[in-house]
């Protein structure tokens, strides 16, 4: 596989990683992969523990925290938590993202012969 | 910038803190599965099926944790930290080579260190004097002499015509008498200098005042600055030494200044005749002989760029003065280039830069058959471990990850040769300034941060270069290769042995340049020191005396005074003959002089002019030292003031000026200041004589004058002893009986002849030896080279030659087998050699031209040692092959 693809892919997987923590809280690492599936974006991950990498990729640039904790049924488990950091770097990451898939949308969607504006 | 820090802080911690993490993931991992399960059963799956559907899911949990752990540590790192681990042990396992070849490294990387460290003390360091840059030295050129200096009237118009450029100040080097602060007379080394000198230089006294410029005027310049050894030795760092009066060539002089120390002075300052830092600096204040002359002067011109000025504009500047000094002064101006180098340039000068680049480069050619050594003795290992590379690449490690072993072991070698030789380095520094300097510019070979540099730049070359070979080697095979053939009957296919015979024709080659190299340097130094000099150095003792004493008087008094002084000394049992004269022929010093062919008329002076080397000497001068009488008289005691002037020339100045003529009768003439004129009949012809310099000055004209005739301030006093072997033992009854005959006298360095001259060869001696050592090692290196892979060669054929044996060949058909490929190698690599020998013969010529001549039987001589090593590096080994039992040797296949 070409290793600028995978790029994109990574930096999206860390992306919706972010989102999912912003809108459903803290999470352990199963969470967040059976949430990331079920909405759909499991073409981003080979399987689920590619997860782990982007987490601990994550937590170095300090945008999410991590703590042990209980879970539902009572067991230990690692949960996650976005910081104010990731918050900041996730609004400026999907605006960027839009305005990029915005362009390539306007590119790829112009009729041919005609220059997009 | 801070994000990529911390980021690189946090994964250096991970590296650190790896079985914590390691589990801590373990356990979230165990978390995750257990959960996916949980679901999975929810969803109503049996818990077989479950647990698959959760594996499947999660995806190959070893592939994760290298994920994990890849994206929480540092790879590279962590990888080399292994890969180092894995060549440590197996450096240790084989302690025997790797203690030779670190040995190896360390001398290979510590003597081309040590020579760089040369370079830099003598070049690379910055001279002292604050602004460096802004100084430089200003070079008289004339097609008699290149770099020459000036005559004290150009210095008066060039320092005029250039104040809006640069700040120019002069230097003579001088020898005067300092009259008792404690004891006898002594001559001391003298700079006389312009006032604004120490201004120019931005040197300040330590105590005191430098001088003022009404006294650079004779006879107003009765001030002088004294050094800073000097005060320590002769005044015991008293500060009252300032304002104290003592006798200067018997004036009354005042102490002004106390100067700092000023090692770099005597580092920028030529023709010092003394092997000693200056001890005073006084006023210039020219004599009136030195006066209203264009050419043959001696003032040595320093100037500093005004701010904002550049070397090319001031030069521009010089070129315009020259011409302008050429137009008013045709007269020994007419040729004259006026041209400007950075004072830090002049600091290592011509002979001694290719010297020290040649001694640079050797080091380095010794340190590259090392590194031919160990890149075949790795070669060899990683041929021994050829089935494991197979195995590895055959399992998917990349290139990248073969190749990494190899270099990780070659720079765990360098790394530990480097370090240890820094105690080469160290070690040599101190030896290597006693040869090289003398205590007049005494030399700091000390390493530095430049020369550490250098050593850990040279180490990472080396490791390349000897990683190179083996990697090559290793990233070109397909993994099928070693596993398809037997590894232990193999000699390695063509490619490494061609890899194999082009290390040891490099080798040869190598070895051939370096015993070359020494053989025409020692030969060259040899015939320096061995040649038909035209006199006799070996029974002569020398003296130098300051003949400034009003008791002593001048002219015809001068004459009488030597004429008695020979006849006491006469009188010492052992002594031959006595004679004075004013420069010790072993070089020729500040006495070379303008002079003219006879025109006719004594007052039209338009005759050639040449310049010569003007020697005033006693009567006994050439019997004393040796020099031949060609033809003509001698000088005898009916030459004196009153009598005609009379002169003795050198036989190519003869045969150069009066070609076809006879030169007994001619006349040749000199300016003698004040509009006169001095004409000289030549009344005889002598032998050339040499100086012992390696690079001769280019003036090759002698003219002797009579003492008599000419008086001279400062005279050297020769003795022949009756043999060789007396001379050091008349140093003592000399001392005593010069003292006897005048106790006022100042003496200066009562010596035999000979060991002024070791003094002198001192540094070619020296260099002798370290080319020697680089031609002894780099010899032996190649010749253990040759062994090794020789010897490896049979140990892997011993099976093929059991077999030729068995068939019926004989021990000379197996030798014969050894030595042909090996002598070809060994002959290709002569070949290559010779031809890098000749380069290198040029390069030194170039430089010197004593190295010229007569190398060939140089060439010829290390071609046959070299062979001869090669010989016996081969013949060991062989001898082993032919005592192969073919029975055992087949039974072991």
């Amino acid at each position: 596989m070409p290793k600028e693809k995978l790029d994109l892919l990574q930096g999206t997987l860390d992306l919706f990683v972010l989102q999912t923590l912003a809108t459903m809280g803290a999470m352990h690492g199963y969470g967040i992969a059976r949430r990331i599936e079920q909405v759909g974006a499991d073409a981003l991950m080979l399987n689920q523990g590619t997860i782990y990498a982007a987490l601990v990729r994550l937590q170095q640039g300090k945008w999410i925290d991590a703590e042990w904790g209980t879970s539902d049924n009572n067991r230990k488990a690692k949960y996650y938590e976005i910081t104010a950091r990731g918050r900041k770097r996730l609004i400026a990451e999907t605006e960027n993202w839009q305005r990029v898939s915005g362009v390539v949308h306007r590119i790829l969607g112009a009729p041919a012969g005609e220059l997009p504006s | 910038m801070i994000a990529i820090f911390q980021r690189f802080v946090c994964r250096l911690r991970a590296v650190f803190n790896k079985p914590a993490l390691d589990a801590d993931f373990s356990e979230e991992l165990a978390q995750h599965l257990e959960a996916a399960i949980a679901d999975n059963i929810r969803a109503g799956m049996t818990p077989d099926e479950a647990r698959r559907k959760a594996h499947i899911g999660l995806g190959g949990v070893e592939q994760i944790r290298e994920l994990h752990r890849e994206a929480r540590g540092l790879p590279s790192l962590e990888n080399l930290a292994r890969d180092i681990r894995f060549s440590m042990r197996m450096l240790c396992k084989s302690p025997g080579v790797t203690v030779v070849a670190v040995a190896t490294l360390a001398l290979g990387i510590g003597m081309n260190t040590a020579m760089f460290s040369m370079l830099n003390g003598l070049l690379l360091r910055p001279l002292s004097f604050s602004q460096v840059g802004e100084l430089f030295r200003l070079d008289r050129n004339t097609p008699d002499e290149s770099r020459g200096n000036h005559a004290a009237d150009n210095f008066f118009d060039i320092r005029a015509a250039s104040v809006d450029v640069a700040e120019i100040a002069g230097l003579m080097s001088w020898g005067m008498s300092l009259d008792p602060v404690d004891g006898a007379p002594e001559i001391v080394p003298v700079a006389r200098v312009t006032a604004n000198f120490f201004d120019v230089l931005r040197v300040a006294p330590l105590y005191g005042r430098t001088f003022r410029a009404e006294e650079e005027v004779l006879r107003q310049n009765d001030v002088i600055a004294i050094s800073h050894e000097y005060w320590l030795k002769r005044f015991g760092g008293r500060k009252d030494a300032v304002g104290s009066m003592v006798r200067l060539d018997k004036r009354s002089v005042e102490i002004v200044a106390v100067m700092p120390p000023l090692a770099d002075v005597n580092r920028i300052a030529t023709g010092q005749n003394f092997p000693e830092p200056f001890a005073i600096y006084t006023p210039v204040g020219f004599f009136e002989y030195e006066r209203n002359m264009r050419d043959g002067g001696s003032v040595q011109i320093f100037g500093r760029l005004l701010p904002g000025v550049g070397l090319g504009q001031a030069q521009a500047r010089f070129n315009t003065i020259a011409a302008d000094l050429a137009r008013r002064f045709p007269d020994g101006n007419r040729d004259a280039v006026e041209a400007v180098r950075t004072l830090q340039s002049t600091v290592l000068r011509g002979s001694d830069r290719t010297i020290t680049f040649l001694l640079i480069g050797l080091s380095g050619f010794v340190l590259l058959i090392a590194c031919a050594n160990l890149a075949n003795l790795l070669l060899a290992r990683s041929m021994a471990r050829a089935r494991e590379f197979s195995i590895c690449a055959a399992l998917g490690a990349s290139r990248a990850q073969l190749i990494r072993p190899i270099v990780a072991e070659c720079l765990l070698l360098t790394g530990t040769g480097m370090a240890a030789s820094l105690f080469v380095v160290f070690g040599t520094s101190r030896w290597l300034a006693h040869r090289f300097g003398n205590p007049s510019v005494a030399v700091d070979f000390s390493p530095d941060a430049r020369v550490l540099a250098f050593a850990c730049a040279t180490a990472l070359v080396t490791a390349l270069l000897f990683a190179l070979a083996p990697a090559w080697w290793v990233s070109r095979r397909s993994p099928t290769d070693a596993l398809k053939s037997d590894s232990r009957s193999m000699t390695g296919d063509r490619s490494q042995r061609g890899i194999r015979e082009w290390l040891i024709v490099g080798q040869f080659a190598l070895a051939l340049l370096l015993l070359a190299g020494a053989g025409v340097f020692i030969r060259g130094i040899e015939r320096l020191r061995h040649h038909d000099l035209g006199w006799q150095p070996e029974p002569l003792v020398t003296a130098t005396l300051n003949m400034q004493d009003e008791r002593v008087g001048w002219g015809p008094a001068r004459a009488q005074f030597h004429a008695g002084l020979r006849e006491k000394l006469l009188a010492i049992a052992g002594v031959d003959n006595a004679a004075v004269s004013n420069h010790s022929p072993t070089l020729y010093s500040n006495t070379k002089h303008e002079f003219r062919l006879w025109n006719g008329d004594p007052r039209d002076t338009g005759g050639d002019s040449f310049m010569a080397y003007q020697s005033v000497v006693s009567p006994s001068y050439f019997d004393t030292v040796g020099i031949r009488l060609l033809r003509g008289r001698n000088f005898n005691e009916h030459d004196h003031t009153r009598s005609r002037w009379v002169a003795l020339i050198g036989e190519t100045m003869a045969g150069q000026m009066f070609p076809g003529q006879d030169p007994i009768g001619q006349r040749i003439g000199y300016f003698a200041g004040a509009g006169n004129w001095v004409w000289l009949e030549i009344v005889g012809l002598v032998a050339d004589t040499r100086p012992i310099e390696a690079r001769p000055s280019d003036i090759r004209y002698e003219v002797y004058q009579p003492y008599a005739q000419r008086t001279w301030e400062v005279m050297t006093l020769l003795v022949r002893a009756k043999t060789p072997e007396l001379a050091p033992a008349l140093v003592e009854p000399i001392r005593r009986t010069v003292t006897d005959f005048n106790p006022n006298l100042a003496m200066y360095r009562v010596l035999p002849m000979a060991t002024l001259i070791e003094e002198q060869t001192q540094v070619w001696e020296t260099i002798n030896q370290l080319l020697l050592l680089f031609a002894g090692l780099g010899l032996s290196l190649a010749g253990l080279g040759v062994y090794a892979v020789v010897a490896r060669t049979i140990a892997q054929r011993t099976g093929e030659f059991g077999i030729r044996m068995a068939l019926g060949a004989q021990a000379r058909d197996i030798l014969g087998l050894v030595f042909g490929a090996n002598l070809r190698t060994a002959l290709l690599g002569a070949g290559v050699g010779v031809i890098g020998a000749l380069v290198l013969a040029r390069y030194l010529a170039s430089a010197l031209p004593v190295f010229a001549e007569g190398n060939g039987p140089v060439l010829v001589a290390a071609v046959g040692v070299l062979l001869l090593v090669a010989l016996v590096a081969c013949l060991l080994p062989a001898r082993r092959a032919t005592r192969i039992d073919p029975v055992e040797a087949l039974r072991t296949e």
